[in-house]
């Protein structure tokens, strides 16, 4: 193995700054209430007639509940990435108190994991034609009507968030499927670890709740078909049939501890760790062993310098789908061995349902609220026992805690896998 | 001490060849890729010059079947260049060393085209204007591809690649337009500088050739559209220049560290520099910003003027003034100026990386490959662009790129100190 830089040499990272949108609302504090009451946000879903289809149901987040900004109206053109990203970018900069700060742009920057998936339903009302004209229309349509390379082009999504932010440092956007927002997170650590910057927005926004998305995820055979859309998701559970579309965004501002500490912001947690993987197995399918979470898991904990018992708990991956809780959950096994079954681990995503690329951002935010208030969120809807999944994922109700170190994890499509550690933030660590 | 990191091996796929050397001396002696398109386009009856890859054979190239099946042609692309860069280097035979190889890519945003839902959407309008979604949920979902959602993962071409090859170790894939590929290099070599992982294989793909791709392009002035010669077609910095034309390929580095290069014997092709990046929107548009992203490259390692600059040069007006512009403003004496967009087409994500790789052959292999001569050089963007075949192996250059100004960046390289 290369020579690493020690942990004591290394620039220390903390979070500063949280924001979010989800089904469950889109303010941190109302949202970790609801998901330490077990509350589900599946619903049925409004954007589009959804009653003709197998599966009608997701975690929708209620655009009703966003400002009207004529400037935003203008910006973000209707596209619901954009618009969650953007809400959740400025609440977690106000929340770091870095909106009237005083800091050198050029040393902040912008990664965060993005998603878009064009509204081809709308496309195609412009009509197909016959060869040699179906193109004509379509452009003749776009025309007047909507932006494709917004809607088709990811780098949007962090040139937006920078230019917003006023933000002139390195501006990415990470596309690694369901792994995008734990990647983004990462990557984001390391440019501050590496001295390139002080202070980063990251985490992920994602939206494919549209027609054309949905159908292919429900042909796919990925989603849960359960007639009860608040039950459907259930991660780790016996009865589980597959993953509940979510939508939404999960932002953070990671700070290095010299530029948190001199200008006085308030800390949640410490990020310790990082570690990225591939499975090389096949592009639904995960590896039969987990090895790209196994590898990942074992790569953050080495970057960590912590022993696999100093981890307390785990916001996994846990989709709901039967494989992926199944090998998630070897994978943790043969990371941890026996204190795989002392740990805690829940999957939020029973309750926000999946918010694929913007996944890995949520859930890292609700980590470092667990760590934070010395709560658990619950992995609700566990109700019948798998004997693959046999270990502690908080059933059904929220549970204190003193947990000093913890762990955020993804499996994405494609085979990419990451993981994150962060350690309660105390003062005079 | 910050280990220096060294490129030990390369490898392309592009509309000039599909490996290294075709593609080398077809770049050498000036040939251009760009060929009138099979289909016909929006603009144009006889379809528009595009810089296609040829002879492309994923039979011979991918050995999944699966993949072949599942991924999009410019994946495939980035599966073969990533496998000519480890074979290169020499690190792809031992099967245990390379599993631990990191990939670091930059992709298209999305890599699927509307066509693909085409008879699902067709079947819930009965009437043309019309969408039924009740039919679409009786009819046409069950036209959907049920591999649709997989055919489109922007990530397609790095899992792909470590599929095909087997390589697990950390990764990252950032879907950043042009400048995606070139900052996934950089990133590949910081994570080498950390120690995460020995050795990398970082590079970026795109294929950006079919009609949808360019449906959004076509909107803009910036595509071309009354190409004369399909050959100089694309005119960078010309007088007459009126805009790009598509490309597709891979371009791909190994990146280790110097004292690991060493350490096994390898040759040691070039050498990486500190690296600058920066978004612009507004003013900066016009040039602040990749002028921003320059300094700090050159900042971070002295002052020093770089030999030649490998620039993007696609052809538009704004771009190339842009660019002329920054070198004027940045160097009293600019350097010698070359790009490759006339030969290669505008490769997207993988524009900024295909540059790498010719300025890091440049030093290697000892030449600068031509601009294609396009012609009276426009008198706003005089920069001493190289026309001809240089034999004068550079030792320091930098590469730059711009995405329309929105996003920058800069990487300066050496010959191996």
């Amino acid at each position: 193995m290369p020579d690493r830089i020690p942990v004591d040499e290394r620039r220390r990272v903390v979070v500063t700054g949280l924001g979010l949108a989800c089904t469950l609302g889109i303010e941190v504090e109302e949202v970790w209430n609801a998901l330490l009451a077990g509350r589900s946000g599946a619903d049925l879903i409004r954007q589009f007639a959804s009653d003709s289809l197998p599966v009608r149901f997701g975690c929708e987040v209620d655009l009703d509940r966003f400002p009207v900004d004529p400037n935003d109206e203008e910006q973000l053109a209707g596209n619901r990435t954009l618009r969650f990203g953007a809400w959740a970018a400025d609440r977690a900069w106000q929340d770091a108190g870095l909106v009237q700060a005083t800091f050198d742009p050029q040393r902040a920057g912008v990664c965060v994991g993005g998603g878009v998936f064009p509204d081809l339903e709308n496309w195609v009302t412009a009509g197909f034609g016959p060869p040699g004209q179906r193109w004509t229309k379509i452009l003749d349509a776009q025309r007047t009507r909507c932006q494709p390379a917004s809607q088709l082009n990811l780098t949007v999504v962090s040139w937006l968030l920078s230019r917003r932010l006023g933000l002139t440092g390195p501006s990415s956007t990470v596309q690694a499927a369901c792994t995008s927002g734990t990647q983004a997170i990462g990557q984001a650590c390391s440019h501050i670890r590496d001295g390139e910057v002080d202070i980063m927005l990251t985490g992920g926004a994602d939206s494919m709740m549209s027609l054309c998305s949905v159908a292919g995820f429900i042909n796919l055979g990925a989603l849960s078909k359960n007639p009860d859309p608040q039950a459907a998701s259930r991660p780790f559970d016996g009865r589980r049939d597959g993953f509940v579309m979510g939508e939404g965004a999960g932002m953070i501002v990671l700070e290095s501890l010299e530029s948190a500490r001199a200008r006085g912001a308030h800390i949640y947690a410490e990020v310790i760790g990082y570690g990225s993987a591939q499975d090389s197995h096949r592009f639904t399918d995960l590896h039969p062993e987990g090895q790209g979470g196994y590898l990942s898991i074992r790569a953050a904990l080495q970057q960590a310098d912590v022993a696999v018992d100093q981890v307390d708990y785990i916001n996994a991956h846990g989709t709901s789908t039967v494989q992926n809780d199944r090998v998630e959950t070897l994978a943790i096994k043969r990371v941890f061995g026996d204190h795989a079954y002392r740990l805690a681990i829940s999957s939020t995503k029973s309750q926000v349902g999946h918010l694929l690329c913007a996944a890995g951002g949520i859930e890292f935010l609700f980590m470092t609220l667990a760590l934070r208030h010395g709560m658990l969120p619950p992995t609700i809807n566990q109700e019948h026992s798998d004997p693959d999944c046999d270990l502690d994922y908080v059933p059904n109700a929220a549970r204190a805690a003193n947990i000093d170190v913890a762990m955020s994890t993804s499996l994405g499509f494609g085979g990419q896998t990451g993981c994150l550690i962060a350690r309660r933030w105390n003062e005079t660590a | 001490m910050t280990p220096a990191v060294a490129v030990t091996g390369i490898g392309v796929v592009s509309g000039l060849g599909v490996e290294i050397e075709a593609h080398r001396q077809a770049l050498r002696s000036g040939r251009s890729a760009l060929r009138p398109a099979d289909e016909p386009c929006l603009r144009n009856d006889a379809g528009l010059p595009i810089a296609g890859v040829r002879n492309f054979k994923p039979r011979r190239e991918i050995s999944n079947r699966t993949l072949r099946k599942l991924l999009p042609p410019g994946s495939q692309y980035s599966v073969s260049a990533a496998r000519q860069a480890l074979q290169d280097a020499g690190l792809y035979d031992d099967a245990e060393r390379r599993a631990t190889c990191g990939l670091f890519f930059g992709s298209p945003s999305f890599d699927l085209g509307a066509e693909i839902y085409r008879g699902a959407l067709q079947a819930a309008m009965p009437s043309e204007g019309t969408f039924d979604f009740a039919r679409f949920g009786r009819v046409g979902l069950g036209l959907v591809d049920p591999l649709v959602i997989v055919k489109g993962l922007p990530n397609a071409g790095i899992s792909g690649t470590a599929m095909e090859h087997k390589l697990r170790g950390p990764n990252l894939n950032l879907a950043d337009g042009p400048v995606g590929g070139l900052a996934a290099v950089a990133a590949g070599a910081a994570a080498i500088r950390r120690g995460d992982v020995d050795f990398v294989v970082a590079g970026a793909y795109d294929s950006s050739v079919s009609a949808l791709h360019q449906l959004g392009k076509c909107i803009s002035p910036s595509l071309t559209a009354e190409g004369v010669e399909p050959a100089v077609a694309c005119r960078p910095f010309a007088l007459d220049r009126d805009g790009f034309l598509f490309g597709e390929g891979a371009a791909m580095v190994v990146l280790e560290s110097v004292a690991h290069a060493r350490a096994r014997g390898a040759r040691i092709k070039a050498q990486l520099g500190s690296w600058g990046t920066s978004p612009g929107w507004g003013e900066a548009l016009g040039g602040d910003a990749l002028r921003r992203a320059v300094r700090q490259a050159l900042n971070a390692q002295g002052s020093a003027v770089p030999e030649v600059i490998f620039g993007d040069g696609i052809g538009t007006i704004e771009d190339d003034l842009r660019e002329a512009q920054v070198l004027h403003s940045l160097f009293p004496e600019p350097p010698d100026f070359t790009c490759a967009a006339a030969a290669i087409g505008n490769t997207g994500a993988a524009r900024a990386v295909f540059s790498l790789v010719h300025a890091v052959d440049a030093i290697d292999q000892r030449y600068v490959p031509p601009t294609m001569d396009a012609g009276e050089l426009d008198p706003a963007c005089t920069l001493p662009l190289v026309t001809q075949l240089s034999e004068r192996g550079p030792s320091s250059v930098l590469v730059w790129c711009s995405d329309e100004g929105h996003k920058n960046a800069a990487l300066l390289l050496s010959r191996e100190a």
